[in-house]
């Protein structure tokens, strides 16, 4: 009696067993969908960190956007050279090495330089800050320091400094770009290495209102532009712009500069 | 009253900004070095939102220039020098006008609400309008105004006739004595007032079957309706139940304020645009008080006129300490909306740092629309706007008890209202989107 109920039960269990496994090998071969199989080893290849940098929602499509609708094998900023020259044997497309960019603070004002007008208690961060009152900086343009790029960074790559505004750890940045999206200022910006001299201003401020409320400030008094050799710098609303293409590093401007917002990056 | 002055001393300077209301901003009329006198137009502009900027001062144009305004931002603003000269523009009286050029009259005027919105607008939004409702739960503002009862209920009727709206109700605050009191004594077209409690289910329409008037006073909680209240205000009284997103001209209702009623009646029967209103000065000053002061004179005098700062002050607060903005320098110009300002000292001032929240839920306890404060907050903070919206950021009234009560000092208020202007970015984008 016992025997039989063990036997039955196991034989039903396989039965079962035997006819869903029947079913879903059919159904797996009827219903199967065509994916391209590029589409997973470029995701293979892609960092998998799912950032965002790229513009696409993930690594994924990413992959998907390289395959099938040509977007750039160098699509990816934090893969950097060596992901896009994989990606490209892979697709057979030839890739050459571009200059890293990385994130630029455009704002030397910070703790010291800049007036503090008011203490700030409240939510960290700049456009918390901003949906308030106006900058706690005497300046509207420049670096609030209140670090709502920190939090944009997934990597860990930038901080507050000592002098109040952000430091960019060139290490751990991807160059993904989510502090400069994240910045309501517009302090932040991508430059190059071999861009060797910057206007570290955004003041669009008349030169009298930049003397009161930074030590650094860009006044628009055009001396830059006059001694330029190259014309690569333009004064436009009371800010210096430099040309980067047309700029030879000579550092004509850093010397002439009044008030030391012209820089040589080292 | 005894504690309501006017202010009459020069200011060294007079600021007006060009914006004061929720719309567009004015340019200026007048340029560097020229004379104003009294009621002379300095701001105008186009379009549907508008609120034309008088000058209330005599005096020179020092600048135009973006200054610090009240509401914490730089406005684009015309300073003035002013000077001791009476020189006004003809005030031009127009009684028994008909109510189309009454509303014309209240447009070009440049009355705006309590709530920043122009007055004309709010007379009419477009909507059928049924009743309009006036604000009068600030009780320091009602009692300012007492002495001029029976302009402002005046007003009110102008008011009501320039709209085409059949009643009114005025809403006083309960444990505010004196101005129940006036408005019982108060005496309008030779008859006394209906002066009704709100009790229960018995909303304003039963006291209007009642009282067969068509201006009554009611008499709400112990509670202040600030601007952002304005959909509990409406429920509250008339007993319409609004549904989130909606405004109060959707169930035929509107708001106004008691100074937007007595300016109705300067300007109507007296000509005169709209120069000044009443704030109250409270905190650590020397001698706390109304005061009726022109638009354009900075807080510094104001509050000297109040006998000075009481010890070292450590934040200036426009518009009261719950909802209200603190602007770092006195020398922000009282504007249009501006109704109170509160002082606090160095010592009172927090400056406890936020912590992490403790799952105390006091704040759920307090919130008066029965929110989940804590948890919207945290989403704000971590960015899932769309989450607060489910979780009904929109409707939060922004009264500042969860802030006030909370054990971590987390600055919920700031991170809900953070919060709603992305979701409110979020749905003009989708909107922009839809009409693409």
């Amino acid at each position: 009696m016992s025997n039989e109920v063990i036997i039955n039960s196991v034989a039903v269990l396989a039965g079962l067993g035997l006819a869903v496994g029947v079913m879903l090998i059919t159904a797996s071969k009827v219903f199967k969908v065509d994916s391209n199989p590029l589409i997973d080893e470029v995701a293979e290849l892609l960092p998998g960190a799912n950032c965002g940098g790229c513009g696409f929602a993930g690594c994924a499509s990413c992959a998907e956007a390289i395959v099938e609708s040509g977007a750039a094998v160098n699509s990816c900023p934090v893969g950097g050279f060596d992901t896009a020259k994989a990606i490209g044997a892979l697709l057979g497309q030839e890739v050459s090495e571009s200059e890293p960019e990385y994130p630029f603070v455009l704002c030397q004002g910070g703790n010291e330089r800049c007036v503090t007008l008011y203490d700030y208690e409240g939510v960290e961060g700049c456009k918390a800050a901003l949906m308030l009152c106006d900058s706690r900086k005497g300046c509207t343009y420049g670096c609030m320091g209140l670090g709502t790029c920190v939090r944009a960074c997934q990597f860990d790559a930038l901080s507050i400094g000592e002098n109040g505004f952000p430091v960019v750890n060139k290490n751990l940045c991807t160059s993904c770009g989510n502090c400069i999206a994240s910045c309501p200022n517009g302090v932040l910006t991508f430059a190059r290495e071999s861009e060797k001299v910057h206007v570290l201003c955004r003041s669009h401020d008349k030169g009298k209102q930049v003397k009161v409320s930074c030590e650094v400030g860009c006044i628009g008094c055009k001396k830059c532009e006059k001694e330029c050799p190259s014309e690569a710098i333009k004064v436009t609303n009371f800010l210096a712009e430099i040309d980067q293409e047309k700029c030879t590093g000579c550092g004509k401007c850093v010397d002439v500069c009044p008030q030391s917002a012209i820089v040589r990056a080292d | 009253m005894s504690d309501v002055i006017k202010l009459d001393k020069l200011p060294e300077k007079v600021i007006l900004p060009l914006k004061q209301h929720d719309g567009i901003a004015c340019a200026p009329l007048v340029k560097k070095g020229e004379e104003v006198i009294i009621g002379q137009k300095i701001g105008d502009c186009e379009g549907s939102d508008l609120a034309y900027v008088h000058s209330p001062y005599c005096g020179t144009v020092a600048s135009i220039e973006d200054m610090p305004g009240p509401g914490g931002k730089r406005v684009f603003s015309v300073v003035l020098e002013p000077t001791e000269c009476t020189a006004s523009i003809e005030f031009l009286p127009e009684k028994n006008a008909p109510p189309s050029r009454l509303m014309e009259i209240i447009k070009e005027a440049g009355i705006v609400e309590y709530y920043e919105k122009p007055t004309y607008l709010a007379l009419k939004p477009g909507a059928r309008i049924d009743t309009l409702i006036m604000n009068a739960t600030f009780p320091l503002i009602t009692r300012a105004y007492l002495p001029f009862l029976d302009k402002v209920l005046e007003g009110f009727k102008l008011m009501l006739e320039a709209g085409g709206i059949s009643k009114g109700a005025i809403v006083l605050r309960a444990d505010d004595k004196e101005s129940i009191q006036a408005f019982k004594n108060a005496k309008f077209d030779g008859k006394p007032l209906t002066v009704a409690p709100l009790i229960g289910k018995r909303h304003a329409d039963y006291y209007f079957e009642d009282a067969d008037a068509d201006i009554i006073v009611l008499v709400a909680g112990k509670k202040t309706y600030t601007p952002t209240m304005m959909n509990l205000l409406a429920s509250d009284v008339m007993g319409r139940r609004i549904p989130l997103g909606y405004t109060p001209s959707d169930v035929h209702l509107t708001v106004c304020g008691v100074k937007s009623a007595k300016a109705v009646y300067d300007a109507i029967n007296e000509g005169k645009p709209y120069l000044e209103n009443a704030v109250t000065v409270t905190g650590a000053v020397n001698a706390p008080k109304s005061v009726i002061v022109r638009f354009g004179t900075p807080v510094k005098d104001v509050i000297e006129a109040c006998g000075g700062y009481k010890g070292e002050p450590g934040k200036i607060i426009i518009n009261g300490s719950m909802g209200g903005v603190a602007v770092y320098t006195d020398e922000v110009p009282i504007a249009k909306n501006t109704t109170g300002i509160v002082v606090q000292t160095k010592n009172e001032v927090l400056r406890d740092e936020a912590t992490e929240c403790i799952h105390c839920a006091r704040c759920v306890d307090v919130c008066p629309i029965n929110l989940l404060p804590g948890r919207i907050a945290v989403m704000a903070d971590c960015g899932m706007y769309e989450k607060c919206g489910e979780y009904y950021a929109l409707s939060c009234i922004e009264c500042g008890e969860c802030a006030a009560v909370c054990p971590a000092k987390r600055h919920l208020v700031q991170l809900i209202r953070y919060s709603k202007l992305q979701l409110q970015k979020m749905n003009e984008a989708k909107n922009a989107e839809v009409t693409e």
